[in-house]
């Protein structure tokens, strides 16, 4: 189980008409139209290192905040680097939507250590709800590793 | 930097970016015209400068109203003609008008240095004055030390800053002010009162006393709503020793409330020390006689409330105009009437929803389509702008180069006002530059090898825009030396762009075509040609992203024209929606030449393998296919007939198979019908052209042409290059778009490769003719072209009367005898329907007729005939159309075999038939050229290049030649010089044919010593030159 911040999410939608994309990195899985916006689907089970989810009926897609939509929610806050969300809409596909629930910083734990490294700065923090740890990601810093290898690739 | 209201900045930057905009040309004209120049030039030079110094009074930006200040300096002197603009002065004014514009674009660098420009300016003031020596000359000494004199902080100038007035601090001579021009003290006095308030003074101005020789200079403080020191030392014929207008920041700063609000009535005074003493411009002003300050226009940039300070910190990031668009306030009002028709159009489309009215909600859909489109094309409108705008830099780019180069170069300009999408003129100004660059430096000699060739001292290089179908053309004609094609072909070959075999047969303008060429530009082959090549492909391909394409051509000595076509815009681009296997992709209608649909066996009969790549035979013309899902790299999927579901497609595509026995497959029209040659099969090939080259694109289905939005692409995919953006469709769908020049870089599609294909479609292009395409009932199709056809009869079997066993169509009145082509070449057969049958009359003397059976179609093809393969009497050649074998007929052979005398009795006049000598390398061409001669009555021998003529000429007589210009061995220009140059051969009238570009051609042919040039099209103009030139050589 998998947790954003909800400040770095616009809206989540159950638009999973994916239009692929040929010759791009396979944590892609395309563009969605969300109301006339061309949206990028990324898949993070790729980015994990695993296979890529299966769309499903329950399927949905979180709609990420872009650069400008974040400096305005963020102005207080000169900490959060909003760079890595772009200009441009950019989503994560999700097997499905579960709740959303408050926690307190002090709730969110340290990553686990078994966590691999290369996955370790994606995530910000684990908290327990009820029996069942939820990983809280950092939609930033998978954004912003997204983009560094991207670039290297259009250089090549 | 004093901290300044962000929005004034912006606003200044544009403001002055605007103003400045005009000042280059301002001063070139001045350097133009000397000191005759319109004195309406200067003023708004003047004002330009000044409205920019002005402003940047008001937000305190020192070094822009230093450097300002120094140019308007020495405009004034220009201005009131106590200057003469020669070409140092325009040079210095260019310098720091650059130096100033590079610090308007970078407005928030403080540290940009300027002593050089304005120590610069500031000698042409010294030099005069040195030179002139009107004015007394100043001892340094005097007052120096103690200028400035005054402490600022202990006036109360609160009042005067309120109301943006500057502070003035003036060192007058009393000896040459006073004494000199009879003045008293007090008088001095009231001139300072009379302008602006006097504050101080180091010397009781009340006095009547008149100050003579000896006297310390006196020091004045005072302030004035007019900000330059020159006007008021003309307005009041006084001179200043020295002066200084305090800046405001060196003034001591009103209370805080008071910056906040600008009211006149500031409360608080601050303090504070104010007077940093900057260097004081120093001017000595000429002993102008008084006459009326114009107070009006220094005001003109001052507007006090944008004194008022706010405290935002400045931004790191670059402001500039680029960020704002200026929009004509007729066409804002057109989009807001628009916007409100749409809201109408929106309130009734809820009314017909509410009553379920689908008539009405189908008018106002209509409606609503003409309102979008109408408000879609205004929305635009607000992003076009001129061209001239990019244009205009180029005046001073060629006058610098050329005074560099030390040659004469005169820019012409047309079409500024054309108009194109802002982002496209922005990105046009690098690209246009080198080509400008190359015309001024490359193209244009040096004068004395101007006249050297006869050619006027100065160059000219013109550069123009126009519109043509849609699209706007940018023009650069140089009158220069031109490039030379085998120059070019020679570095081309050394630098390893292309093998010697394929430099052999290009035609000049591809040879042209080479500077384009990547690996070409090197400064190796600029020294070695003609000079053009660095980084012209870079040129090339900056202006194919901006969708455009570039040509060339060009005339050794004559000069060199660059044609740029561009589209008008980049945000909505009329495209074609292709699908491959599932996902839709735009292709730009700018790329697209034609789209051809393959369906059935002609996948397998016309797609060939050549060199392991499909190749496509379209109309004579071969270029190369790419499989958009191979290029794309995309899964194939098939229908499996049975169970209609999408499968993995695991067979190669069709042709790969056949690899082996690729070359015959002309041949396999019948070949077996496979499994897959079904309509669900059928292909459709884009023709796409990327500059002057093509290839075919093969996609599954054709959607439809849709004017689509461009949508930027996602960082994150930009890697894929195929792209160069996405589009939402009308029904919902994403498309990407897709990347021409990048889709033929992936699919392996090289210079010279697509130039082959080019170069063999452009022949066939050139080389061309519409042929009548007809049979006799028989296997056989035949050809005539149709430039050898005078009429075309269908006839019923009625009119055609027999006698003495042969036929005759009653025809006007007139007995026309008809041909049987069967009855000429008997290895035809033949079956006429027994109704009606068509009758073909060609152009050959006295009208005779050429029995068809059925007209089939008139079609244009290439003259590359194959004359091997068909051996017949009667036959040029063939040829496969449409898959169908053709002959082209010989009508003069066919009809002499029925009517031997036919063409010799036609010209019984004429005591004995001319001869003509015909040069011609296509037997295409040599049989019709040779039908259109004997149809005159010409007895014609042929000679298939320039060699055997001329051994035809040593051994028969005639009475003249008709030559083609380009053929192998040797040309047409070549054997005339030859022939000129035979004392025996020289009086023979010579009539030159070609499909080159006339306007070159022809002057080459005749200074050849050709009589006539005549284009191959055009068979008429050709005869009647032959007549006209026969009579000549029979008279003479």
């Amino acid at each position: 189980m998998y947790g954003f911040d909800i400040d770095v999410v616009k809206e989540v939608n159950p638009n999973t008409d994916i239009t692929t994309v040929p010759r791009s990195e396979p944590y892609i899985r395309g563009l969605v139209n969300i109301r006339g916006q061309v949206v990028l689907v990324m898949d993070i089970a790729v980015i994990f290192g695993r296979e890529p989810r299966p769309v499903t009926v329950e399927s949905q897609v979180v709609i990420l905040k872009t650069a400008e939509e974040l400096a305005r929610t963020h102005r207080d806050d000169p900490e959060f680097d909003v760079q890595p969300f772009g200009d441009k809409p950019v989503c994560f596909l999700v097997d499905r939507i579960g709740d959303v629930v408050t926690a307190a910083a002090s709730e969110i734990e340290p990553p686990p250590s078994h966590l691999k490294d290369r996955n370790v700065r994606h995530v910000r923090g684990v908290v327990n709800r009820g029996g069942e740890l939820v990983v809280v990601l950092n939609a930033g810093e998978i954004l912003a590793s997204r983009k560094s290898s991207g670039n290297a690739l259009g250089q090549g | 930097m004093a901290p300044m209201n962000r929005e004034f900045l912006d606003d200044f930057v544009t403001e002055a970016r605007e103003h400045l905009s005009t000042a280059e040309e301002d001063v070139l004209a001045i350097e133009r015209d000397g000191a005759d120049v319109d004195s309406e030039t200067v003023n708004r030079l003047f004002r330009a400068v000044h409205t920019v110094k002005g402003g940047a009074g008001l937000l305190e930006l020192r070094s822009i109203q230093d450097l300002s200040h120094s140019l308007e300096n020495v405009m004034g002197r220009i201005r009131n003609k106590t200057l003469n603009p020669d070409s140092d002065v325009t040079e210095r004014l260019l310098r720091g008008l650059d130096r100033l514009s590079f610090l308007i674009d970078n407005v928030e660098d403080e540290t940009i240095d300027t002593s050089a420009e304005v120590a610069a300016l500031r000698e042409i003031l010294d030099g005069q004055k040195a030179a002139t020596g009107a004015a007394a000359p100043v001892p340094e000494a005097s007052g120096a030390a103690t200028f400035p004199a005054f402490d600022l902080s202990k006036y109360d100038l609160s009042e005067a800053i309120e109301q943006g007035q500057t502070v003035f601090e003036c060192l007058i001579d009393l000896s040459t002010e006073c004494a000199g021009k009879g003045r008293s003290l007090r008088e001095m006095g009231e001139l300072l009162r009379s302008i602006g308030t006097l504050i101080d003074s180091s010397r009781d101005l009340s006095s009547q006393a008149v100050t003579g020789q000896g006297a310390a200079p006196c020091s004045v403080l005072f302030t004035s709503v007019i900000d330059d020191v020159d006007i008021i030392s003309e307005g009041l014929g006084v001179s200043f020793v020295k002066h200084k207008a305090y800046k405001p920041s060196e003034l001591p700063k009103p209370g805080k409330a008071a910056k906040a609000r600008k009211k006149a009535d500031a409360q608080s005074r601050d303090e504070e020390q104010g007077g940093r003493s900057a260097e004081a411009a120093q001017v000595v002003a000429e002993p102008v006689p008084p006459k009326a300050t114009p107070a009006a226009e220094p005001l003109a940039g001052q507007r006090p409330s944008a004194a008022a300070e706010n405290s935002g910190a400045p931004s790191r990031e670059r402001r500039g105009a680029e960020q704002t668009v200026r929009i004509s306030l007729p066409l804002l009002d057109q989009i807001l009437n628009l916007a409100g028709e749409l809201v109408l159009v929106r309130n009734q489309n809820m009314q017909a929803v509410a009553s379920r009215d689908l008539e009405r909600i189908s008018a106002i859909g209509q409606r609503l389509n003409v309102v979008t489109t109408e408000l879609q094309t205004s929305i635009m409108q607000t992003r076009m702008r001129p061209v001239g705008g990019v244009f205009s830099r180029f005046t001073r780019v060629v006058r610098d180069l050329a005074r560099k180069l030390g040659k004469e170069i005169d820019l012409e300009i047309i079409g500024s006002d054309v108009e194109l999408d802002k982002s496209i003129v922005e990105s046009i100004a690098d690209p246009l530059t080198h080509l400008i660059r190359n015309a001024a430096d490359h193209g244009i000699e040096s004068p004395a090898d101007r006249q050297a060739k006869g050619k006027a001292a100065v160059g000219h290089v013109r550069l123009s825009a126009f519109h043509e179908s849609g699209q706007v053309n940018i023009q650069i004609t140089d009158d220069g030396k031109g490039l030379d094609p085998a120059g070019l072909k020679r570095a081309a070959v050394r630098k390893g762009v292309l093998p010697q075999e394929q430099a052999d047969i290009l035609t000049d303008r591809e040879a042209y075509n080479l500077i384009f060429a990547p690996g070409f530009s090197t400064a190796e082959a600029v020294t070695d040609v003609s000079g053009r090549g660095v980084g012209m492909d870079v040129v090339k391909s900056a202006f194919q992203k901006l969708g455009g394409a570039v040509d060339i051509s060009s005339a050794v000595g004559k000069g060199t024209t660059i044609t740029i076509k561009l589209p008008l815009t980049l945000a909505v681009l009329p495209s074609l929606i292709v699908t491959v296997e599932k996902s839709h992709f735009a292709i730009p209608q700018v790329n697209i030449d034609e789209v051809v649909w393959l369906h059935g066996h002609e996948v397998y009969q016309d797609i060939q393998v050549v060199d392991n790549r499909e190749v496509y035979r379209l109309r004579g013309r071969l270029f190369p296919l790419l499989r958009l899902s191979e290029v794309l790299g995309m899964a194939r999927t098939f229908s499996a007939p049975d169970e209609g579901v999408e499968v993995p497609d695991r067979r190669r595509p069709m042709p790969d198979r056949r690899q082996g026995d690729a070359k015959e497959s002309d041949d396999r029209r019948d070949g077996p019908v496979e499994r897959r040659t079904s309509l669900l099969n059928s292909v459709y090939i884009i023709v796409v052209k990327l500059g002057g080259q093509q290839f075919g694109v093969v996609v599954d289905r054709l959607v439809d042409t849709e004017e689509i939005v461009v949508k930027a692409l996602h960082d994150q995919l930009k890697s894929c290059r195929a792209f160069s953006g996405t589009a939402v469709l009308g029904d919902g769908r994403i498309a990407m778009i897709l990347d021409i020049a990048a889709v033929a870089d992936l699919g392996g599609i090289r210079y010279a490769e697509v130039d082959e294909e080019e170069r063999s479609s452009r022949r066939s292009s050139e080389d061309s003719q519409t042929v009548l395409l007809f049979d006799t009932g028989g296997h056989e199709q035949f050809a005539l072209p149709l430039s050898l056809v005078r009429r075309v009869e269908e006839v019923s079997m009625a009119r055609i009367q027999i006698a003495n066993d042969r036929e005759y169509l009653n025809f006007r009145n007139e007995l026309v005898p008809l041909v049987r082509i069967e009855k000429a070449i008997p290895s035809f057969a033949a079956r006429y329907p027994d109704e009606q049958i068509h009758v073909v009359i060609p152009k050959a003397g006295r009208p005779i007729g050429i029995v068809a059976a059925r007209i089939l179609d008139t079609i244009e093809v290439s003259c590359d005939l194959d004359v091997g393969t068909v051996h017949s009497p009667g036959v040029v050649g063939s040829k496969l159309i449409d898959g169908r074998l053709t002959l082209f007929l010989d009508v003069i052979d066919i009809v002499e075999r029925v009517e031997p005398d036919w063409f010799t009795s036609a010209h019984e006049g004429q005591s004995t038939a001319a001869r003509i000598l015909l040069v011609e390398d296509s037997s295409f061409y040599q049989a019709l050229v040779r039908s259109y001669l004997r149809g005159i009555g010409a007895d014609v021998r042929v000679a298939g290049d320039g060699v055997e003529a001329l051994e035809l000429l040593a051994s028969e007589s005639f009475d003249g030649i008709v030559s083609d210009l380009e053929m192998p061995r040797m040309g047409g220009i070549e054997l005339a010089r030859r022939v000129k140059a035979t004392p025996e051969l020289a009086h023979l009238p010579m009539v030159a044919i070609s499909s080159a570009d006339e306007s070159y051609a022809r002057s080459d042919a005749m200074d050849a010593g050709f009589l006539a040039f005549q284009p191959k099209y055009d068979p008429d103009g050709m005869l009647q030159a032959v007549t006209s030139i026969l009579r000549i050589s029979t008279t003479a």
